[in-house]
């Protein structure tokens, strides 16, 4: 009696390992079909890309990979998307450790450094520079000089632009009408505003959850980067305090309001409640779906400061991974040309709401056609010639994190714009130091 | 009169309980409902004018949908079948029989569930990857094949069979694999039930996992679909809360399918004192 | 057979029914918490291609330098005292109470159960709505009571609120179910006794009901006080990605998961892990202590 029960747990035992060795063989023998490497067969090469679009992005970019997949026999692009950017991080982190990494991937180019430093990506200097199908000088004068000036990192290029947006400014007509209202030209002109509009408790000018992006752009437009090359922290010069206190003064008198727990103003916006948004050029299809039909509304690109004009660019880039075949590594850069071209980065505009990487692409006869069909995505490529990104260093996530906590600690703290700026120098300091 | 005074009461406080529980759901069908602008109107409107049923249309095309239904029923299937039984093993073990370092060994057991799980997620990769099995479904399943919580709950009330049942069984010669599958397990119904409901639910929900070890779409479950109502520009929020609805919908309907057989009373078990 | 002392025959037998979730625990469990332990103590390390150059205590001399961990272990504490003991009393009184009740009691059961089915990432969108200071549900109630509106979750005095509240809500179902099952198991001939006794519906309580659930309410607790201590999903959806306003939600899985995946800090993130890992540790083995003393089986 006894000896049965332990030969029945003996057989449950057994199956469980029976089950897990088939999954470890019957897994490997599909890998090894995949790993396989290219020889002169005709089977083309496979770019694995991992990206963060999802939805109507997702599919954009789906056709744009199989135009490139039909262009040509050589190679295969695969895209797949991570979810969100978060988990596409986690993704190249774990890949990394245990060497599957992908051919190429979308990051932002914030994380270049740090993916540099531990030896993670490929300089794209060798493809993109020399060999038979590098970029023309002409590329090279037609891409927008701030994507390129982003896409370079110690003096190499390691990234490509891809899905960008800059910072616009949202009116609504409706208000400014009513209260006579011009379009502003300056910064001072929104704050202006923003008094007359008071009275009946309408804000100047609303931003989004956290308002660094903005206040980098005053920051340069006043004489400094917050982070300059070097890099060297410029948290707290005069420069920007001054930038800073221009924000914080317009929202401690009431004329400007930030959008704290709904993220994004855009809701705000829609319920007149501001005549003014600095949002991302990428929310204009956010608010076409919200706003109601009423409303009239329209976009513009943001107003100088200081004599000066600045936007900031966001969005992402491409990197090539160093763990790739040489064969895989070629195919890349080709897909990665691919998209950086005219026709295919005006496309990829005319279906997104990013913008163009090129100015020749906004020539192109059908995005011409697209900006009048869609006029808000007008005020994007207007501003695209004083697009700037903030500088990317070793500890740049870190360097965000804090920047971010900092403005919240003014929102929702009420801390002494000087004392928080100071405090984020120190630390911003320390994270430069402990980089080197 | 005095019962029914406790009765009202009882009624009562339930009802107001109930309706806080069920608030964010009637929320989430009414915003399923709207149009994109009577999502974010202010007031908010709890009945749209005009239902959009379309919205689970479209969200149901927003992401193949089908096919993640399906990885997740099986993936769902699987794990917790298997973490029954890997469960109702050890917890015999840790309940019935004495052995050496039993305390040891519950200790480090109960000590697993003390680490986060975000801490896990890169050794399990680079584990998976060498087994071969990340872009697998083995991947989503061989993890999750062992819970302590669990062990823990059978073993809680495996310990409360009197232990009467036990040595009789031995004097009728039965054997301690028989013991546990013919006694122990029928009796713990409702406790097995009860954890069953609560690991598919789990696993069901399972989204950061999935994505992490799959790289094709074929093998990724529901709870990813959630992902493509969310871009730079913000949330789709109509499309996002009628894919949330279905996506619910049947976990909803196993619960309401399994929990009377969570509520089963001990007296239809056989098991009198 | 459970008085018999151990030998080397029922610990090879015990051992195989252990095995396979010994298997499993150990290559998915244990050990990738042994190389985190480790870890903790890489000062100077290449973490892709494991590489060690110099170990030492110094991530844990940072990590109880930095005032963002040491507030990220009060918001924690607060997080959990404010949780778990609250889970545990609604779940039993909604449980004694569904108990109690025949009519509609199903559907109740299954209201009740409803927010433990959802997942985190739809639900905290729907609690934003409710939230939201100027035009939530919530404030809009607090409104009929006369109470000012509240930024709920832009205030670092109540986002913490925001989140225990959430988190109770969520929880209840999945403990709820555990009681029921707890009071399904007690048999009815215990009740009998009592009134025989003549106990009175209290007296029942107290001395049927409580003793004869305490299994079901150890497991309850210790399962909170571990989830509670491990909390980081709800955060992440209820916040945006931020850990609250002015880092009043920063926990330390919070700050684990920044150190790890934002800021790359490896080791750090890892010594934060060892430090909630005996935090948790503690806890529990006093309230296994106190369960020895009070929990009849």
């Amino acid at each position: 009696m006894k000896k049965k029960s332990w030969q029945r747990a003996l057989l449950a035992v057994a199956s469980l390992g029976l089950v897990l060795g088939l999954a470890a063989c019957g897994s490997q023998s599909k890998d090894s079909g995949s790993t396989e490497s290219s020889t002169k067969s005709k089977t083309p090469v496979k770019i694995t890309f991992w990206h963060g679009m999802n939805g109507p992005y997702q599919k954009a970019l789906n056709e744009i990979i199989s135009d490139f997949n039909k262009s040509q026999s050589d190679y295969k692009v695969v895209g797949t998307s991570q979810g969100g950017y978060t988990q596409l991080q986690q993704k190249i982190m774990a890949s990394a450790k245990s060497n599957t990494l992908p051919v190429i991937s979308q990051t932002t180019y914030t994380t270049v450094p740090d993916y540099t430093e531990n030896g993670l990506i490929e300089p794209l200097d060798n493809y993109m520079l020399k060999g038979d199908n590098k970029l023309s000088d002409s590329d090279l004068k037609d891409i927008y000089s701030s994507f390129l000036s982003s896409s370079k990192y110690d003096g190499k290029y390691y990234s490509i632009p891809f899905s960008k947006s800059v910072r616009v400014l949202y009116y609504n007509q409706d208000i400014l009408d009513k209260y006579n209202i011009a379009k502003p030209k300056t910064w001072d002109d929104i704050a202006k505003a923003g008094e007359t509009l008071k009275g009946d408790k309408i804000y100047g000018m609303g931003f989004d959850k956290s308002w660094d992006m903005e206040f980098e752009g005053l920051a340069r437009q006043a004489g400094n980067p917050l982070v300059a090359k070097g890099p060297k922290a410029n948290l707290n010069t005069t420069d920007t305090l001054k930038a800073a206190n221009f924000i914080m003064d317009m929202v401690k008198a009431g004329t400007a309001k930030t959008a704290g727990e709904d993220m994004y103003w855009t809701q705000a916006f829609t319920q007149g409640k501001s005549a003014f948004y600095a949002g991302s050029s990428a929310g204009v299809t956010q608010m076409v779906a919200q706003a109601p039909k009423t409303l009239n509304w329209g976009t513009m690109p943001l107003p100088e400061y200081n004599g000066k004009k600045a936007t900031e660019i966001a969005g992402n880039d491409i990197v090539m991974f160093k763990s790739a075949s040489a064969d895989q590594k070629k195919g890349a850069w080709a897909f990665m040309k691919f998209l950086m071209s005219t026709e295919e980065t005006a496309k990829w505009a005319r279906s997104t709401g990013y913008v163009p990487l090129r100015e020749s692409a906004t020539k192109d006869a059908d995005f011409k056609k697209y900006l009048e069909e869609k006029p808000y995505n007008k005020a994007a490529v207007e501003s695209l010639p004083d697009g700037f990104q903030s500088t990317a260093f070793k500890g740049f996530s870190e360097y965000r994190t804090k920047l971010l906590e900092a403005v919240d600690a003014m929102l929702t703290k009420n801390e002494d714009v000087k004392k928080a700026l100071d405090n984020l120098q120190d630390q911003t300091e320390t994270i430069i130091k402990d980089n080197k | 009169m005095k019962v029914k005074v406790a009765m009202v009461l009882r009624y009562v406080i339930l009802v107001l309980g109930a309706i806080i529980m069920l608030m964010p759901f009637l929320w989430m069908v009414s915003t399923s409902l709207k149009t994109q602008p009577e999502t974010v109107k202010i007031p908010p409107i709890w009945i749209p004018k005009q239902l959009q049923w379309a919205n689970y249309v479209e969200a149901f095309k927003a992401a193949p949908f089908a096919r993640y239904f399906l990885n997740s029923v099986l993936v769902t299937t699987i794990t917790t079948a298997g973490q029954l039984f890997t469960s109702i093993l050890a917890a015999f073990a840790f309940s019935r029989l004495n052995f050496y370092g039993k305390n040891i060994i519950f200790v480090i057991f109960l000590g697993t569930m003390m680490v986060p799980g975000e801490m896990l997620i890169i050794p399990n990769f680079v584990t998976l990857s060498k087994f071969h099995m990340i872009d697998t479904y083995w991947a989503l399943i061989v993890p999750w094949l062992a819970s302590f919580f669990t062990v823990f709950t059978l073993k809680q009330n495996f310990q409360s069979v009197p232990d009467q049942l036990y040595y009789a069984a031995k004097i009728d010669g039965a054997s301690d694999w028989h013991f546990l599958w013919h006694v122990l397990v029928p009796i713990s119904k409702s406790t097995i039930t009860a954890v069953t409901v609560l690991q598919v639910i789990g696993s069901w929900n399972a989204f950061m996992w999935p994505l992490i070890v799959t790289n094709t779409e074929n093998l990724r479950t529901l709870p990813v679909g959630l992902q493509a109502f969310t871009t730079d520009a913000g949330t789709n929020y109509a499309l996002l809360m009628a894919a949330s609805t279905f996506v619910i919908l049947p976990m909803v309907i196993l619960y309401i399918f399994l929990q009377k057989y969570i509520i089963a009373g001990i007296s239809k078990t056989g098991l009198k004192g | 057979m459970l008085n018999e002392k151990p030998t080397l025959k029922s610990t090879g037998k015990a051992l195989l029914y252990l095995l396979p979730m010994l298997v499993i625990t150990i290559i998915f469990n244990i050990y990738p918490i042994l190389k985190s332990f480790i870890m903790s103590f890489y000062t100077k390390y290449d973490f892709f291609k494991d590489i060690v150059q110099q170990w030492g205590w110094s991530n844990f001399t940072y990590i109880f330098h930095d005032p963002d961990f040491l507030l990220a272990v009060k918001n924690t504490l607060i997080f959990v005292v404010g949780v778990v003991p609250l889970t545990v009393i609604i779940s039993l009184v909604v449980a004694l109470l569904l108990n109690k009740i025949k009519w509609l009691s199903g559907l109740f059961r299954t209201v009740y159960f409803l927010p433990f089915v959802t997942s985190t990432v739809a639900i905290a969108q729907v609690w934003h709505w409710i939230y939201n200071s100027d035009y939530g549900l919530l404030n809009y109630f607090l409104g009929l009571f006369g109470v000012s509106p509240i930024a709920w979750l832009e205030s670092p005095k109540y986002a913490m609120l925001a989140l225990i509240i959430m988190s109770i809500w969520k929880s209840l179902g999945f403990n709820i179910v555990l009681f029921l099952v707890g009071l399904n198991n007690i048999n009815e001939r215990y009740y009998q006794a009592a009134e025989i006794d003549g106990a009175n519906a209290w007296h029942q309580f107290t001395n049927v009901t409580v003793p004869l659930l305490s299994p079901i309410t150890f497991l309850v607790s210790v399962n909170g006080v571990i989830g509670s201590f491990k909390v980081f999903d709800q955060i992440f959806a209820l916040f945006n990605g931020t850990p609250g306003p002015s880092k009043s939600a920063l926990t330390i899985v919070y700050y684990l998961y920044q150190k790890f995946y934002t800021e790359w800090k490896y080791g750090i993130a890892a010594a934060s892990g060892v430090v909630l890992f005996f935090m948790i540790l503690l806890v529990t083995l006093i309230q296994m202590w106190y369960s020895k003393k009070h929990v009849h089986y």
